[in-house]
């Protein structure tokens, strides 16, 4: 009955290798290379002058559910174009914020207020990561953003039907990117030909694809 | 029964499996010190691969595909210590493989044939189909016409593939996909020595002159002089009392793959020579003269063109080349040799086109032709018993469609027609409706039917009367297959499949011993009908830790006894785990197979056995250099797989413990 001994011991293997691994934080290797990416992406975007003008910082949103982790400690605080690298993160996006506890919305001007500060800070970001958790509001995270100069990244195959800029496409072995030029040009960024370079699609003013969602 | 009966060996794989676990949660503790990926420059950082197996892909695939389908993607192969693609096969749920000491032989879903060469299975190299003209031949042991270091990644598509690739895809397309000079940059210089006295060296250079212009060239040699071997059924003072050390293997590979804009070159030639130690065909035993020289060229031009993202074009041409001489000794009042050879000459062309006429349609159709230059086979010694030559020309023409019913409902209908000179017509269909319930449950049901022409080894071998006539005209073989399969993820680590199958074959070509002369003749004589269910745990996690456990079982019967099959091993268990010892540097690859009994073809039973396998690869030990030490069944074990009609041995025995070493170095 050597079966059952084996059988036993191969159960507690996979027991041990879930218990063991699945409170790990999730922080992979992906989301290690693509946080350098976004790092890069700051380096090699040039923001209109207005855009740079006012706090010493330069900082990247983190929205949604996002997997980095502290993928970002390393350059945390870093002098980046001559500013202070902030990372910051911004959880969930509240689009109907704020809720009462019965779930009822209140309409009190305090309330009013924290929601236009909420907004206020994903306007402020230099480069804004969206998560596929934040799916559903792509289109009213992109419009809240529209005109002040964000740069917005996804990691969702249609993202940029959404106005989104940058996206990693879904699926690849490596990093892989699109880059929306026109919504870029639109935003008054400037994103350097070094990036353009290695992005496996650019959409331009030319291609009517983009328009799907006007 | 299991073959380990001493409580030290227990102990071993309990303390083993203990340490495993530790390393497990030890890589846990080392798995938070981020790589400085910041410091890399832009352009290397595009090149980095994200963890490792295309686990993402495989998911994405397998709830697309009409089919149940396993990836196993290079990473994998070297932190296994896969050492011929037939370890690959071994590893995947429902799969397991015969070695006879000369060829290895894939067996699927409970079906393996003795006495032919699998030929119910599919091979593709970078979309060429590679089963060789004579014997329909995939061979995946050293026979295999590309370096395992070579491979990028193994696709395993079960089931009926004929709606699509016409011949031989019964049971299973098995597409390999190999490294190119994006995945092979610069010079890589590997060695390895290995027990039995192995050794084998490479040196590959992958250049990319632009996005567009790539070059990868490689060479291969590898020899083994084969362990020392004692077969009981020869242990008589008169054949060295069953001792032999003929079990010797060499094989060369040259490789090159170029890729110019939407053209792509893959170029491979391995010729292999390996001693026969088994004395199989009766031939005299121990003689070191007993062997076989197999050699597979293939040179395959790919032409793929999107003209829009709606229509694509996809050509391939190309020429193979297949050699088999074997020299068999035997004893007639005095030694001599009697040869055996074959000669493959055939080319290959198909041209497909793939189109989204609408939103809710993907069409795929094609053409395909195979016209065989030689399919020449020839036996000799003294006298010559056979020299058959002949030339033929198939042909298929399919069309395909993905059918977006419903927002979650996907119906696929495909069907093939081929043409053979030697039989006429077969039409095969695949129907499949794949329900995608959410982003974590797909549920898929399947239908297909495949076909086998008849090869010119079943219609034409003769040896002039002594054991076996030409048959001259056969009827192709077919299965039926219906299947089920529900794919589901269960958290963000782990997905599960879990497959129900049920497949009919009919028409299936055996040796046939005709009474009125005593000569066999093969013959369109068997059914065989089986069920079986595949289940597959795959597991993936941030720290690094993957891997993959599976559980299948089958019951094949012959559709007329209701009898078992033989080489049919009704439970496959297999488990597999890769985790990081030193994050990013130091891993350790599981494996543990378990292979229920298996009928031999006289009525006994080969026993049922546990392998296990241990890998460990420290990358980078200073930048580029890599270094692996493999134990393969680390417990020695002692088991068999049974032997073919041709051997004496009722069962054929394996190895037992071995070790490899090997050291890569890439700049």
């Amino acid at each position: 009955m050597k079966i059952r001994v084996y059988s036993l011991m191969l159960l507690c293997l996979i027991f041990a290798a879930v218990v063991c691994a699945d409170d790990a934080p999730i922080q992979s290797r992906e989301h290690q290379i693509k946080a350098a990416f976004l790092y890069n992406f700051v380096q090699f975007t040039d923001w209109p002058a207005g855009k740079l003008a006012e706090p010493n910082t330069i900082t990247i949103g983190l929205l949604g559910e996002h997997p980095f982790g502290d993928a970002f400690d390393p350059v945390k605080n870093k002098t980046v174009k001559n500013k202070r690298l902030n990372i910051k993160n911004l959880g969930r996006f509240r689009k109907s914020f704020p809720q009462s506890r019965e779930g009822h919305q209140t309409v009190d001007d305090a309330g009013k207020l924290e929601f236009v500060n909420y907004i206020e800070q994903l306007r402020k970001c230099h480069v804004l990561f969206i998560c596929d958790s934040e799916r559903e509001n792509f289109k009213a995270i992109i419009d809240a953003v529209k005109g002040y100069g964000v740069l917005t990244v996804g990691e969702t195959a249609d993202f940029l039907d959404f106005n989104g800029i940058i996206t990693f496409i879904p699926g690849t072995e490596k990093a892989v990117f699109e880059v929306n030029q026109k919504v870029c040009e639109q935003e008054g960024l400037k994103i350097s030909s070094k990036v353009l370079r290695l992005a496996r699609k650019v959409i331009t003013d030319k291609d009517p694809a983009v328009d799907k969602d006007k | 029964m299991c073959t380990i009966n001493s409580a030290g060996k227990s102990a071993a794989l309990i303390a083993a499996v203990l340490l495993f676990g530790a390393a497990l949660c030890f890589a846990e503790g080392e798995a938070n010190a981020p790589q400085d990926f910041f410091a890399i420059p832009i352009e290397d950082l595009a090149e980095q691969s994200y963890t490792v197996s295309g686990a993402s892909k495989y998911e994405q695939k397998t709830s697309e595909a009409p089919a149940s389908v396993t990836i196993v993607m290079a990473d994998e192969i070297r932190k296994y210590g896969y050492k011929t693609l037939a370890d690959v096969l071994q590893s995947v749920p429902g799969m397991f493989i015969t070695y006879d000491r000369n060829y290895h032989y894939i067996g699927v879903r409970g079906f393996r044939k003795s006495g032919d060469y699998d030929s119910r299975i599919l091979v593709l190299i970078n979309g060429h189909r590679v089963n060789e003209n004579i014997y329909d031949s995939t061979s995946t042991g050293t026979t295999f016409p590309v370096d395992i270091d070579l491979i990028e990644k193994v696709e395993i598509i079960r089931g009926p593939g004929s709606s699509l690739y016409g011949n031989n895809a019964l049971l299973a397309v098995i597409n390999v996909i190999t490294k190119n000079a994006k995945t092979l940059k610069g010079v890589e210089i590997s060695g390895e020595v290995a027990s039995f006295d192995t050794q084998k060296e490479r040196i590959s250079y992958g250049k990319n002159f632009d996005e567009s212009h790539n070059l990868l060239v490689s060479a291969t040699s590898y020899k083994s002089n084969g362990p020392a071997l004692h077969f009981k059924e020869f242990d008589d003072p008169a054949t060295h009392n069953g001792n032999v050390s003929n079990d010797d293997d060499k094989f060369y590979n040259l490789f090159l793959t170029a890729t110019a804009g939407d053209l792509s070159l893959t170029a491979t030639y391995l010729p292999r020579e390996k001693g026969v130690p088994t004395g199989s065909y009766e031939t005299y035993f121990g003689d070191s003269r007993n062997r076989t020289n197999d050699d597979m060229t293939l040179v395959g031009l790919e032409y793929k063109h999107d003209f829009t993202d709606d229509f694509a074009v996809r050509g391939r041409v190309s020429y193979h080349h297949y050699n088999y001489d074997g020299d068999w000794v035997y004893d007639d009042e005095g030694l001599y040799i009697n040869k055996d050879s074959a000669r493959g000459r055939w080319w290959e062309s198909e041209l497909q086109f793939i189109a989204k006429p609408t939103e809710n349609h993907k069409l795929t159709w094609g053409i395909e032709d195979r016209y065989n230059v030689r399919q020449d086979q020839k036996n000799w010694d003294s006298d010559v018993y056979l020299d058959d030559h002949r030339h033929s020309n198939n042909w298929g023409v399919y069309i395909q469609d993905e059918w977006k019913i419903f927002d979650k409902w996907t119906f696929i209908g495909g069907v093939r027609h081929d043409e053979y000179e030697s039989f006429g017509g077969t039409t095969n269909p695949r129907l499949a409706l794949v329900y995608q319930h959410s982003d974590a449950t797909t549920i898929k049901l399947l239908y297909g039917r495949a076909f086998r022409a008849p090869n010119v080894y079943e219609l034409y071998y003769n040896d002039g009367g002594h054991i076996m006539k030409a048959a001259n005209s056969l009827n192709p073989e077919t299965i039926q297959t219906y299947e089920a399969v529900l794919e589901q993820k269960l958290n963000k680590n782990l997905s599960g499949t879990i497959s129900a199958f049920h497949y009919e074959m009919k028409d299936v070509l055996d040796q046939y011993l005709d009474p009125s002369d005593d000569l066999l003749v093969f013959r369109n004589l068997n059914e065989v009908k089986a069920d079986g269910i595949e289940t597959a745990i795959l597991g993936k996690w941030a720290n690094g830790v993957k891997g993959r456990a599976s559980y299948s079982f089958v019951e094949a019967r012959d559709g007329q006894t209701n009898a078992i099959l033989a080489s049919s091993p009704k439970h496959l268990a297999k488990f597999n785990v890769i985790t990081p010892i030193i994050q990013n540097n130091l891993f350790a690859g599981l494996e543990v197979l378990y292979t229920s009994r298996a009928k031999t073809l006289t009525d006994n039973y080969a026993d049922d056995f546990w392998v296990t396998n241990l890998t460990l690869t420290y990358e980078n030990i200073v930048k580029g250099l890599e270094l692996s030490a493999s134990v393969y069944n680390l417990f020695d074990v002692h088991y068999g797989n049974p032997g073919g009609a041709e051997h004496r041995q009722d069962i054929i025995e394996q190895d037992g413990i071995s070790f490899r070493v090997k050291l890569t170095y890439r700049f």
